[in-house]
């Protein structure tokens, strides 16, 4: 290709380059130590520039402004008497996780999680047929929704299971971990170690197969003794680098990615800036691992 | 006279009041500045709801109602002052409202990346706002700017090559790697 400008290297970082010619900016950085600093210039300042504003999203809101739009305050009032930016609902706190049960097939696991998503297809609004990761313009945030969506739709069915009380739901414990690590491996032809964030204080649950894109994916489970639930998914994609997002879907916040031929989507009922914060340590950890 | 609202679409306002914060709060510089902005743009968007066609996103018609309040208030301080251009992070100290503890660091770098952006000309200021803070698509910044998507990506890559080199020369990071930057937040 001609050589590689600065608006190019941009719209590969933005992700809103077509998949082919995203794959000869690879091979253009590949061997081009000073592009791929500008690339890692480019990924810092847009991260920089969202995280600048992040903490306007979490302040309360004036009651001027609600008032202005003629609401009623009283009715979008937290706590604190203001509406807030970061109005996570808590989880319904379950008095226990599930027993442990670890001798169910994963085979057998995705086949639960298609039923209950499908059972629950009226109130989740979860698509199967999930077409691309994305596409460009108006397509590819309408197919970053339904990839989303799925990842909420997932969550949900953990969620719910859980507060059921679902005898089917699988789960694993540590000791599973280095079996899941090399199972999930070879399903996402990857090496890969499942995230400890013990030091977050979210304890690993359990893990999942579950179908994006018609491909297996993995979903990992955390919780916290707050009754935070996070999950991490990792699933395949044919799309360029994108750095890391933020979209919320009903009670859940979604920090997302794709880097090097995988999607990835960090999902929480907390608040927006820890899950980022504990996303940009999942990312380290798996980059590091790969 | 303008329709009476929809009890569901005021609630969709209200729900987009933090967003439309934080994206004038970029524009805007100072804190109580960048609520006037929205204050006015939800009065405006009450008094004209009927401009607002159902089923069409609300978010991003309410976002162009900011940027138009904002853009209509730059031109007039233009014509009142005589000045080609005024930099409202010149005339007001971007007022930072920090919650929670964060390392002094990462205080000190994003009060250079506010400043920085503060200090970019208007029409850069608004894309990279548009698009790297509120992450709207080179297509849906050019809609909402209504201009050719090419006007906004060579913006837009101009206003990072700003903040890029600032934040070298500042010595803020050259660039901080994000991650590091963070390492003890969690």
């Amino acid at each position: 290709m001609s050589r590689v400008d600065d608006v190019m290297l941009m719209a590969y970082v933005d992700g809103e380059m077509d998949a082919a010619t995203a794959r000869e900016i690879e091979t253009a950085l590949a061997g081009d130590p000073a592009l791929m600093l500008r690339v890692q210039q480019l990924r810092d300042g847009a991260m920089m520039a969202r995280g600048a504003f992040a903490e306007v999203l979490h302040e309360p809101v004036p009651e001027r402004l609600i008032a202005a739009l003629g609401g009623p305050a009283a009715s979008a009032k937290a706590d604190t008497g203001k509406v807030r930016g970061d109005n996570v609902v808590p989880l319904k706190r379950s008095t226990s996780w599930l027993p442990r049960r670890s001798a169910i097939g994963w085979a057998a696991a995705a086949s639960v999680a298609a039923l209950v998503i499908g059972y629950g297809a009226g109130e989740m609004r979860p698509q199967f047929g999930f077409g691309d990761l994305g596409l460009g313009g108006g397509l590819q945030n309408a197919s970053s929704n339904r990839w989303l969506d799925n990842v909420a739709a997932y969550y949900h069915v953990y969620q719910n299971s859980l507060a059921n009380k679902d005898k089917l739901l699988v789960d694993f414990t540590a000791s599973d971990v280095p079996e899941l690590e090399k199972w999930f491996g070879a399903k996402l032809n990857r090496k890969l170690e499942v995230p400890n964030l013990t030091s977050k204080g979210l304890t690993t649950q359990g893990g999942r197969l579950v179908i994006i894109n018609d491909k297996p994916a993995a979903q990992f489970l955390y919780s916290s003794d707050k009754g935070e639930l996070v999950e991490l998914v990792i699933a395949f994609t044919d799309q360029p680098y994108q750095p890391e997002q933020i979209t919320r879907k009903g009670d859940v916040n979604i920090v997302h990615w794709r880097d090097n031929g995988y999607a990835y989507a960090f999902a929480g009922n907390m608040d927006a800036s820890r899950l980022q914060a504990i996303a940009d340590s999942v990312w380290r950890d798996l980059e590091r691992a790969s | 006279m303008s329709q009476p609202l929809d009890e569901r679409v005021r609630a969709e306002m209200v729900a987009l009041l933090p967003r439309l914060r934080r994206f004038a709060r970029g524009l805007a510089g100072a804190a109580d500045q960048a609520d006037d902005l929205v204050q006015a743009a939800c009065e405006r968007a009450i008094a004209r709801i009927d401009q607002w066609t159902p089923g069409t996103r609300l978010d991003s018609w309410m976002f162009r109602i900011v940027q138009t309040i904002w853009l209509d208030e730059r031109r007039a301080a233009k014509v009142r002052t005589g000045e080609g251009r005024i930099d409202a992070a010149e005339a007001a100290e971007p007022e930072l409202s920090v919650n929670g503890i964060r390392q002094m660091e990462a205080h000190l770098t994003y009060d250079a990346v506010r400043r920085v952006i503060a200090k970019l000309p208007e029409e850069q200021r608004l894309v990279i706002m548009l698009v790297c803070v509120e992450g709207q698509t080179y297509k849906e910044a050019a809609d909402s700017l209504g201009i050719p998507i090419g006007t906004v990506m060579s913006r837009l890559a101009r206003a990072r090559t700003s903040l890029t080199k600032a934040l070298g020369e500042t010595g803020s990071g050259n660039i901080i790697r994000f991650d590091e930057r963070k390492s003890g937040d969690a």
